[in-house]
């Protein structure tokens, strides 16, 4: 059996504003092995990037974030370590891409001076040493000349390439796990496809894990080995990524799967779930999806269903899951 | 491209000297003119014509403005009308040093103040600091001026005999003046540098920069002022213009060798050819603070492509 | 300009916060200040106008040029009277029109120019009278010099166009300008030169100069007493100049400064503050003058002014309670005027009275019963920071008895720009006469036909004048001087206010100073107090 590197016990993460609480995320239990790639899907607002800052305990602070649970990294829980001690973490051991290339980099530092620093926060080594790294870790992600590049500044490259650059900054001090955060999103789709098998290559070449989160399927597809589906803050169903998709137990995931774009579907007549996700701040007592689930019923209105293991590997939280067909 | 940025802007340099010129000149002569100032108690009309004969004020004055002109061209700003008529150029020299100087370090302090000031009230929103910042530079941009100095004048040096109350010379005589003229700026830094940097810690690379693992120092301090520093610089060409005007009243106050009290006397004296030269110069001063303003911007930014903003 | 009155309002304000402050605080104790040696420091407002040529600096006295230069005949600055200076002696000549001196021998100029001649008189007065000439006195020297001779070397004779026996107190004695300086050296190094290193005969040289900023001078020679003064009582003296008040007033409480002029408004936290005040005594004179009535030159006059009628001006004098004004602008000090400025001639012309009904009859008999509008304009000069306040106090005075004044603030030299062109005929100003040492020098500023500064003049005044100037019989000159005096208080020429002084301040170190009021202010012959603190 594979090694666990990341387990996310019931995790909490709380926003406090004007005296009331935003539940982001929402007793979220989740595990991610070694060499293995896990995806979040979800719609947008459903916790999952707030889920990736969690872990790299960097909600903004203005936010005034209240976060509990554990985040157990190579068995030491995150939560209690000290912000010295987070500090080599982060980068060092887990590390992330952000939603946007285009505001990702710092504008007025160049390329290099901005992976340099990755490495050395990380690494005593020379100035020397770090510009070489810098310099191999632009070639890495494929970026043409990166002897001349990195001395460019952000503003001077285009938008592909500043996403590959922030792959390059984010994998510079060779973290065990990264977390991409919707890493293709504002790319054209050639490119999407490109940096997405460069995603892939380098998980392979490094031998790390990488948690995907995306609102896309056909991202899943192409790059997960398992995934959770998240629903206002929580997680409604884990499983690999097969299972997912031909036998998807919660009625949310299956909804979510009837919406997405399918070549045999005619422009304009998308399928989509009706009615809209809950507040965070007025979350319904019982399970969050039911006042939009075809199939609910009164219990589903009482209580939020537990975590149930229905076949290995694959959990649910649904008090009366979908048919397995 | 720099070439012709450059080039450019000392186009714009020149057409706005040569207004301003012309505004000058203007408002000089229809205030009032200088012969009277030249003449006794017991001058007669006879005596009132010689000396505008001798001054060329009694040509058209288009004709006094083109041979103003043509001498500033030639590097000649006139010559004072007032005692020994010392050439204007050479008085301006004199005395740009000193302001320059007290500019200079008011400027420094300024930022040596106000950047960290706004920097703490940025990381410490809606608390104590930030409150306490914020209560520093309300009272910095609502102080005159004079009333601050001739208080910090009256307790530093009548009353607690630490610093000369006036004059120049020694680095104790930079204290007075140079602390009055910076509280301003200290305040609009302040202020500058916590709007912006309350709007930068909240961009995507700064928190890439936390992901990199960098320590919190690290990301306010380089990456997140050095981002905030760009609309401040933007402002650096008011905040000069701001001292050069301030200095009028700050030099009057502390009797400091400077272009401002050389322009105080000259406009009290109606001495045009000397406030001639120095609305030039300081013209030309603020034209090129600017210059130097945009440069710095640039290269702070390197965003900014020259020649097309 | 707008600007610079703004400017100096503030710095007004800004002087009153100060010395509010001095007031409202108990004093600390008054240091000499750590300077070195026997150093003399006069803050002045301004030393703009500055030069080291006797004939280059317009109307203001140079303090410094005193110390530096020297005078053919001085004035004791107790009785008054003329003494001998670099003339032993001199004569006038029976028809009032030629005046002889006799060079005092053996007084050398500085660094080895050689000894004063009757040479360096003459080349000093043509170059007083000369075209290029801009000093004060110079228009009026050069209509009334005929020509300077030198009959042998030690001997001067000036020959005047037309006669004046109060020639020397008008013209020659140190309250004037005509210092004498070296032919030779000015002849051999040129006028800029000479300027920037000058060479005298006086107590003093000049060590260091920053133009506008301040002016060293130390004594000239150290090895013997001065032939004039003796061995003066420093070593050195510096005029700083501190164009804001408070700043001067701080220096002095500091120790930074000795001596510095004062307004009148400072004179109660000077007082308070431990330091000593001189009053420069009838020195000079607030006074409203009254626009567009020189009848002599063209555009001058202005006959549809109100004031054009005599007993419109009675009246705007009689409705002003000027006692009133003398004690609470000017501490008490100084006497109600009859006279636009001060002479001792005119201390028995009786002064109008406070009478505002008066004031309301002649308005209505002269055609206003209702009043009319006056436009008041009013600025500061040194002397002369209270014209304003008082501008205030004379409009609250003449609305009191129906004219609506609207007060402008001006600044002095736009104002006498325009008034000495013939533009400033249909308003009022306030301004201040100076003292003279011969009051026809005043006289014929204020009310010659032929002065493009007279505030009033027309034939009569022109027949006054002519006949002053060629008295040859000082007491009956005297008796023409108080009837012109009459004359021009009963014509109420200008509105008169009061005769005032003219204060200054000094730190504990000034022991005795022998000022004289024509703003003569001796400061090379200050002694000092080895005290520090009084």
């Amino acid at each position: 059996m594979a090694k666990r590197l990341l387990e996310v016990e019931n995790l909490k993460t709380y926003f406090r504003s004007q005296g009331q609480v935003f539940r982001a995320i929402d007793e979220v239990s989740l595990h991610v092995d070694e060499n293995e790639t896990l995806g979040i899907v979800g719609e947008s607002g459903s916790g999952k990037s707030t889920l990736g800052l969690s872990i790299l305990r960097l909600v903004p602070a203005a936010r005034n974030p209240l976060i509990a649970g554990r985040i157990l990294f190579e068995g030491r829980n995150l939560l209690t370590l000290s912000e010295r001690e987070m500090r080599s973490i982060r980068g060092g051991e887990i590390s992330m891409i952000l939603q946007d290339p285009m505001t990702s980099l710092n504008p007025v530092f160049t390329l290099g001076a901005q992976i340099e620093e990755a490495i050395l926060a990380h690494k005593k080594t020379g100035a020397q040493n770090a510009r070489s790294a810098a310099i191999e870790a632009l070639r890495q992600v494929r970026i043409a000349a990166p002897e001349t590049r990195v001395d460019s500044y952000p503003h001077q490259i285009s938008g592909g390439m500043r996403q590959r650059v922030v792959g390059a900054i984010a994998l510079a001090s060779r973290p065990r796990l990264l977390i991409a955060d919707e890493p293709t999103t504002s790319l054209d789709v050639t490119l999407q496809a490109q940096y997405l098998q460069l995603l892939k290559d380098l998980r392979a070449a490094h031998g790390m894990s990488l948690i995907l989160i995306t609102h896309d399927f056909g991202v899943v597809a192409r790059m997960c080995d398992r995934v959770a589906v998240m629903y206002a803050g929580s997680i409604v169903e884990t499983a690999p990524v097969r299972e997912i998709f031909h036998r998807p137990r919660h009625w949310y995931t299956a909804a979510l799967l009837a919406s997405m774009p399918k070549l045999d579907h005619p422009r304009g007549h998308l399928p989509t779930i009706d009615g809209a996700p809950p507040r965070l701040n007025d979350l319904p007592s019982g399970c969050k999806f039911a006042p939009r689930c075809a199939q609910a019923q009164s219990t589903c209105f009482m209580q939020m269903p537990e975590r149930q293991i229905i076949s290995p590997g694959h959990d649910i939280r649904c008090w009366y899951p979908r048919e397995a067909t | 491209m720099m070439l012709s940025f450059i080039s450019k802007r000392f186009g714009e340099m020149a057409v706005a000297l040569l207004l301003m010129s012309v505004v000058v000149f203007l408002l000089g002569r229809m205030t009032g003119d200088p012969v009277a100032l030249l003449l006794s108690d017991y001058s007669t009309p006879q005596d009132q014509a010689r000396v505008e004969r001798e001054l060329g004020l009694d040509q058209p004055l288009v004709e006094q403005y083109g041979a103003f002109i043509v001498n500033v061209f030639k590097g000649e700003l006139g010559n004072s009308i007032m005692g020994d008529q010392s050439p204007a150029a050479e008085l301006i020299l004199e005395r740009f040093p000193a302001s320059l100087q007290l500019a200079g370090v008011a400027l420094l302090i300024s930022f040596l103040i106000g950047v960290p000031l706004g920097v703490v009230a940025a990381t410490h929103r809606g608390k104590t600091l930030d409150f306490a910042a914020r209560l520093v530079a309300l009272i910095g941009q609502s102080v005159p001026i004079f009333w601050l100095g001739i208080m910090l004048m009256y307790l530093f040096s009548v009353r607690l005999h630490l610093l000369p109350t006036s004059g120049y010379g020694t680095a104790a005589h930079f204290v007075l003046p140079a602390a009055t003229m910076s509280l301003f700026t200290i305040a609009a830094v302040t202020r500058l540098v916590r709007a912006s940097m309350v709007d930068i810690l909240n961009a995507e690379y700064i928190k890439l920069a936390r992901i990199k693992g960098l320590p919190e120092s690290v990301v306010i301090w380089k990456h997140a002022l050095r981002n905030s520093l760009i609309p401040v610089l933007t402002f650096m060409g008011s905040f000069f213009a701001n001292m050069i005007t301030g200095a009028v009243v700050i030099e009057t106050v502390f009797a400091w060798p400077g272009i401002g009290r050389l322009a105080y006397e000259a406009i009290l004296n109606r001495d045009f050819p000397v406030i001639q030269a120095v609305v030039l110069f300081m013209t030309a001063l603020f034209i090129g603070a600017n210059l130097v303003v945009d440069l710095l911007y640039a290269w702070v930014d390197p965003r900014i492509r020259y020649g097309r903003r | 300009m707008a600007v610079t009155s703004a400017i100096i309002g503030r710095l007004k304000m800004a002087a009153l916060i100060l010395l509010m402050g001095l007031i409202g605080l108990p004093s600390p104790s008054l240091s000499a200040g750590a300077r070195d040696g026997r150093q003399l420091v006069v803050a002045m407002a301004s030393l703009q106008n500055e030069t080291f040529l006797p004939w280059n600096g317009g109307g203001n006295r140079k303090f410094y040029l005193d110390t530096i230069y020297e005078y053919l005949v001085y004035l004791d600055p107790v009785t008054d009277a003329l003494v001998p200076g670099l003339a032993e002696r001199w004569e006038m000549s029976a028809d009032g029109r030629s005046y002889t001196f006799w060079i005092r021998p053996g007084i050398a100029f500085h660094e080895g120019w050689g000894e004063v001649t009757a040479a360096d008189v003459k080349y000093s007065v043509e170059r007083m009278i000369g075209p290029r000439s801009i000093a004060g006195p110079s228009s009026s020297l050069r209509k009334l010099i005929r020509d300077v001779t030198t009959p042998s070397p030690n001997l001067v004779t000036i020959t005047l166009n037309t006669p004046d026996i109060e020639f020397i107190r008008g013209y020659i004695v140190n309250a004037n300008q005509l210092s004498i300086v070296s032919k030779t050296y000015i002849e051999t190094v040129g006028d800029q030169k000479a300027n920037a290193h000058p060479i005298g005969t006086g107590p003093f040289t000049l060590a260091e100069r920053k133009r506008g900023l301040n002016i060293t001078l130390r004594v000239a020679d150290a090895a013997k007493p001065h032939w004039r003064i003796g061995r003066p009582a420093m070593d050195a003296i510096v005029f700083k100049s501190a164009p804001e008040e408070a700043t001067r007033i701080a220096m002095l409480y500091t120790g930074e400064a000795d001596l510095a002029p004062v307004n009148y408004d400072s004179l109660s936290a000077v007082k308070r503050a431990g330091l000593s005040i001189h009053l420069f005594k009838d020195s000079w004179s607030p006074v409203v003058r009254l626009g567009g009535l020189v009848e002599t030159l063209p555009g001058f006059y202005n006959p549809k002014v109100p004031w054009a009628k005599k007993k419109v001006r009675q009246a705007l004098n009689y409705a002003i309670d000027k006692e009133a004004i003398l004690k609470h602008i000017f501490h008490g000090l100084g006497r109600v005027a009859s006279s636009d400025f001060p002479a001792d001639e005119w201390r028995d012309v009786a002064t109008y009275p406070y009478d505002p009904d008066q004031a309301r009859r002649l308005l209505a008999e002269a055609g206003y019963p209702d009043g009319f509008d006056i436009t008041l304009k009013t600025f500061t000069t040194v002397p002369g920071a209270e014209l304003p306040i008082v501008a205030e106090a004379v409009a609250l005075y003449w609305q009191a008895v129906g004219i609506k004044v609207n007060i402008v603030p001006v600044d002095w030299n736009s104002l006498r720009a325009a008034s000495t062109t013939g533009n400033a005929t249909d308003y009022v100003w306030t301004h201040r006469g100076l003292s003279f040492p011969s009051p026809l020098t005043g006289l014929q500023a204020g009310f010659s036909p032929a002065s493009v500064f007279a505030s009033y003049a027309n034939d009569q005044t022109g027949q006054w004048l002519e006949r002053i100037g060629t008295e040859l019989d000082p007491a009956r000159r005297r008796m023409l001087i108080h009837d012109m005096g009459q004359f021009l208080r009963d014509e109420a020429a200008a509105v008169f206010i009061v005769i005032a002084h003219d204060p200054w301040a000094s730190g504990p170190r000034i022991a005795r100073w022998p000022f004289i009021r024509y703003q003569v202010t001796n400061i090379d012959q200050i002694t000092l107090s080895d005290g520090r603190a009084p």
